[in-house]
């Protein structure tokens, strides 16, 4: 070999022996995040007003088809049809914000409650855990079984498996109870975890008897939604919340977010459904306007409300049919709208859950028997009836409301049968039917979920005996108005019942499959487990 | 007037710095001997900021290294008997190893982070909220490693030259983000979850000239590629993640691959109809359906010349993958202007290859129309939410650019020619013409709506490619 033309170039092996020594080894370790929290720098007190106002951003702005099926809105004569929501063949890709949404908002929580769990900031976990189980409550009455003892855990399990909405159920009483122990034992002063409590807590300012009496009215909401199946735990449950003592909202006590809405950053009901920041009308405002079931309802009773909940348009306070295909007349500008008693300003705080809300659902446990002390079914009632005329900002109160519809089962709770309204005896009496029909009334644009969970759980046999077996509640029919909820009338549609769920979403298909496959076939009319007319 | 004072809402402000240190030794050595046999090694050992936990850093995360070598031989040089042959006048073989690492992570990447709230901040009143992407505190860089060996040939005076490849590329750890089930808090994790192998052969031909008649000449060039892949492993435990825009990581599957939802279908295949209404049902279940990466690639380019004239043409093929153009067919259906929602005169039809349940068994459909054959159907979930509609072959020829050139001669230039070297005048067209398959009534094939992993569906957004027609003339001087 003519080694002469073996020609080398650089050595290999010089860099090698300099690392070796280890000079230098911590100029790489420059990898901190200087620009956003992260998992090791991130505290609770900085996560909690962002979940917050998340939450109060899910409950204003995710129900525009509930609004739709419960017959309070309708989609204007300005828009296409939705027909995927108006024909009632709802898919796996509909409404999948609200599962989204309640899990990220969810992950805020569970990261507060971990974090504050550690650094013995009671306060705080305990504001996340009662949120949290608000959330679930949401998900559970929209999807039924949905991931949860597994869920939220990010890498450690990216497929979770699904628990039974029941045992879900079951479990948020426990949450409930762990976060009212953790308010009551909390120490907030200047220097320790809980300081700052009072700006953080956008909802109630660090007031701790009304973080109570929120958890406790959740506590009740879950078990008038669960008080008819069977072995749910109803006695025990309120046992607890009795011994506990501190009793559930009362007058004045809405549960609003108000991290200091401002024109730029407006109240996001008034952002989604009035107008943006620079004051153009956002795409919901015109295609939500007022369902012609509905507004007539209102106007039936002569509600003071109707122009709270409903603003007139070019011909008045009219609305359109559910469903109606487009037609000049239907035009958004000639319909009537959200009203202002629903969108307030662009900076008014943000509802959660109302005070009339507290009012009604004490009325249906004292009627249904598990809550056995205090006012009665009428009071609490006519309480409810007077909070939310109050939150609407009505002006005066409701009592002229209350005796001009004396005798009307729907407003009167005292309402009892063989009356000139009620001649034939035919008719739903009050209390029930009532309680019903008013949070009907009542909670139209604040939690409309609530409203068609009364729909699916109540059926209507259950106030008029000498009904058929109706599985549904049918509202308006019992005082001589038309019976509604009306379904869509798009000339697509063939289905003669509103969904009582929403489908999983298609990522679950996708990415947690094994998971929901193992939920079985789940259609639009699968029940959620409550569900047992 | 337009300036920001006039603005309307509030403008945001935000800043962001980042640093990150890379600091790589090299090293390689050649060897040539007898300018007929050549080697090469090589070595790379990295030291990268981007892999460095800040909370628990260990420089063992950090560092990789990674070799390579290669050996070719100019066989027509070496071997005494094949020196001056006229027929085979070249002849080289080659070989070549390397495995090269890359750390596919920005900086300040190993940790959730947490951005500011919606609206936030309110005042002084700060919120943060988590991420949706999770990431992991530690990473490992992605190698490939890439085997190849080569036959360079040339025949007649180097007149026809072939030159053939075989190639495998083993991709490992390759980083990738994963989508989740929102309900583990997250909707997308960045994991080190790909490995797969690809594996191709590629040949070069050049004519030079193919043809050579009197003054004219014509050269030919053609390339062509085939390739495979297939995924190897993903995480412990895990045979299939999707990575987003209906792209599939599967165990033994081509990465990547389709999975979409699909009409329910009987044993034969028919599509499932109602027997009231006509209409399919969609099934949520996604299966897969083909992959995005082409099988078959081929280039041809020709170019004439007659004296001072040339003409010159590029052509494109390509074929084996699919493409969804949902994102697209969606609106156009919606809206009834894609040819399929006019196909039947907007009348009730009868689904195509359809059957029917009759109460025992599936009967072939020749009866049923559809309920409706309008907005009623085309714009529906019952069309547009089976995602198959939307699966079309990525199959394309191109003819990417047409040119013709004169080489003005000196004479004509006169007087000028001592100041001018040489003029040429050219007219050229680019992306002149796509020939699709049938079944592609949507878009190019090419369009994408990322440049990430997940290929094979364009946005609503994308622009055609520009057809440009041109003319110019260059003067030296």
């Amino acid at each position: 070999m003519k080694l002469n033309k073996l020609i080398y170039s650089l050595p290999l092996a010089i860099g090698l022996v300099v690392i070796g020594t280890g000079c230098g080894k911590d100029k790489f370790n420059i990898n901190q995040n200087i620009n956003s929290p992260t998992d090791s720098t991130v505290t609770y007190d900085v996560v909690l007003p962002a979940a917050l106002h998340a939450t109060g951003t899910i409950v204003a702005n995710q129900w525009g088809t509930t609004q739709n099926w419960m017959g309070w809105w309708a989609r204007s004569g300005t828009y296409a049809p939705s027909v995927i929501e108006e024909s009632y063949q709802i898919t796996t890709g509909f409404g999948t914000g609200i599962w989204n949404n309640c899990y990220d908002n969810n992950y805020d929580y569970q990261i507060i409650i971990s974090k504050a769990a550690q650094a013995g900031a009671g306060f705080y976990e305990g504001i996340a855990r009662i949120m949290k189980a608000h959330n679930y409550q949401m998900l559970v009455d929209v999807y039924g079984n949905v991931p949860y003892s597994q869920a939220l855990k990010g890498g450690l399990n990216p497929t979770p498996a699904y628990d039974n909405g029941v045992d879900i159920y079951k479990n948020l009483f426990r949450e409930l109870d762990a976060a009212i122990a953790l308010i009551k034992g909390a120490v907030v002063n200047a220097t320790n975890p809980n300081k700052n409590i009072a700006t953080n807590d956008i909802v109630f300012g660090g007031d701790k008897g009304k973080w109570i009496r929120f958890a406790n009215t959740l506590k009740l909401r879950l078990l008038v939604h669960a008080y008819a199946v069977s072995g749910f735990p109803i006695a025990a449950e309120m046992a607890i919340i009795n011994t506990e003592g501190s009793g559930f909202l009362g007058a004045g006590e809405n549960v609003m977010v108000q991290p200091g809405y401002v024109t730029d950053k407006p109240n996001p009901f008034y952002n989604n459904y009035r107008a943006t920041p620079t004051g153009t009308a956002p795409q919901n405002s015109v295609y939500y306007k007022a369902n012609e079931w509905g507004i007539e309802y209102y106007k039936y009773n002569a509600d003071g409300r109707t122009t709270r909940f409903y603003e007139a348009g070019a011909n008045g306070l009219v609305g359109v049919a559910y469903g109606l295909p487009p037609i000049t007349a239907n035009a958004a500008a000639n319909l009537a709208g959200i009203g202002p008693g629903l969108y307030k300003t662009n900076t008014a705080p943000q509802a959660i859950m109302i005070a009339a809300e507290s009012y009604f659902l004490q009325a249906e446990a004292r009627l249904r028997g598990f809550l056995t002390s205090g006012p009665s079914v009428v009071d609490l009632t006519n309480q409810g009836i007077q909070e939310s005329f109050t939150y609407m900002g009505v002006s005066g109160s409701a009592a002229s409301y209350i005796s001009g519809n004396a005798g009307y089962s729907d407003v009167d709770a005292a309402a009892v049968a063989n009356t000139p309204a009620n001649p034939a005896g035919t008719q739903p009496v009050g209390g029930l039917f009532t309680i019903i029909s008013q949070k009907w009334f009542a909670l139209n644009g604040i939690t409309p979920l609530e409203v068609w969970t009364d729909y699916r759980r109540v059926g209507y046999n259950q106030v008029v005996t000498s009904s058929p077996i109706n599985d549904r509640f049918v509202y308006g029919a019992g005082v001589g108005f038309d019976a509604g909820p009306p379904l869509s009338v798009a000339p697509q549609n063939t289905s003669t019942k509103i969904p009582v769920r929403y489908l999983y979403p298609q990522t679950e298909y996708n990415y947690n499959a094994a998971n929901v496959g193992a939920q079985g076939t789940v259609e639009r009319y699968s029940r959620i487990f409550w569900d047992i007319n | 007037m337009f300036n920001i004072i006039g603005r309307k809402g509030e403008p945001g402000a935000s800043e962001s710095s980042s640093k990150t240190r890379l600091q790589r030794f090299f090293g390689k050595l050649g060897f040539n001997y007898n300018n007929w046999a050549f080697a090469e090694v090589t070595g790379s050992y990295d030291m990268d900021s981007r892999l460095a936990y800040y909370y628990n850093y260990q420089f063992n995360d950090i560092r990789y290294f990674y070799p390579g070598g290669n050996v070719s031989l100019i066989l027509s040089d070496a071997i005494s008997a094949l020196k001056g042959n006229k027929t085979l006048s070249y002849l080289k073989v080659r070989g070549a190893i390397s495995k090269t690492g890359n750390v596919n992570l920005g900086a300040q990447g190993l940790e959730n982070t947490y951005g500011l709230g919606g609206g936030f901040p309110y005042g002084t009143l700060v919120g943060y909220t988590s991420s949706n992407q999770l990431r992991q505190f530690k990473y490992t860089p992605e190698f490939v490693i890439n085997k190849e060996v080569g036959l360079e040939l040339g025949f007649l005076k180097n007149r026809i030259m072939l030159e053939a490849t075989a190639y495998m590329q083993d991709n490992s750890d390759q980083i990738v983000g994963v989508q989740y089930s929102g309900a583990t808090g997250f909707t997308s994790a960045l994991l080190n979850a790909a490995s797969f192998v690809n594996k191709g052969l590629e040949f070069d031909l050049k004519l030079t000239p193919l043809v050579k008649l009197g003054q004219v000449n014509i050269d030919v060039k053609a390339n062509y590629t085939y390739q495979t892949n297939e995924v190897t492993k993903i995480i412990e435990g895990v045979d299939e993640l999707g990575i987003g825009n209906a792209n599939y990581v599967i165990v033994g599957q081509p990465a990547y691959t389709f999975k979409l939802t699909d009409y329910v279908r009987d044993d034969q295949g028919r599509v499932v109809v109602d027997p009231i209404t006509g209409y399919p049902s969609v099934d949520p279940v996604i299966k897969p359906f083909g992959h995005t990466s082409p099988d078959h690639l081929l280039g041809l380019s020709l170019n004439v010349n007659w004296k001072n004239l040339t003409f010159a043409a590029v052509a494109d093929y390509r074929t084996g993958n699919q493409i969804y153009t949902g994102n697209w067919g969606n609106p156009m259906d919606f809206s009834g202007i894609s040819k399929r929602s006019g196909q039947n005169h907007r009348q009730p039809f009868i689904f195509p290859n359809s059957s029917y349940w009759d109460g025992s068994k599936y009967v072939a459909n020749t009866s049923i129309y559809t309920q409706n054959g309008g907005y009623n159907f085309w714009s529906q979930a019952v069309n547009t939410s089976a995602n198959t509609n939307y699966l079309v072959s990525g199959a394309f020829w191109k003819i990417r650019e047409l040119s013709l050139t004169y080489n003005i001669p000196s004479k004509v230039l006169g007087f000028t020619k001592n100041v001018i070297k040489g003029a040429t005048f050219t007219i050229s067209g680019r992306n002149l013409f796509m020939f699709l398959p049938k079944t592609n009534e949507w878009y190019d094939p090419e369009f994408a709506n990322t440049t990430g992993n997940a290929m094979g569906v364009a946005g609503l957004d994308n622009t055609p490619s520009t057809r440009i027609f041109g003319a110019s003339l260059n003067i030296s001087l």
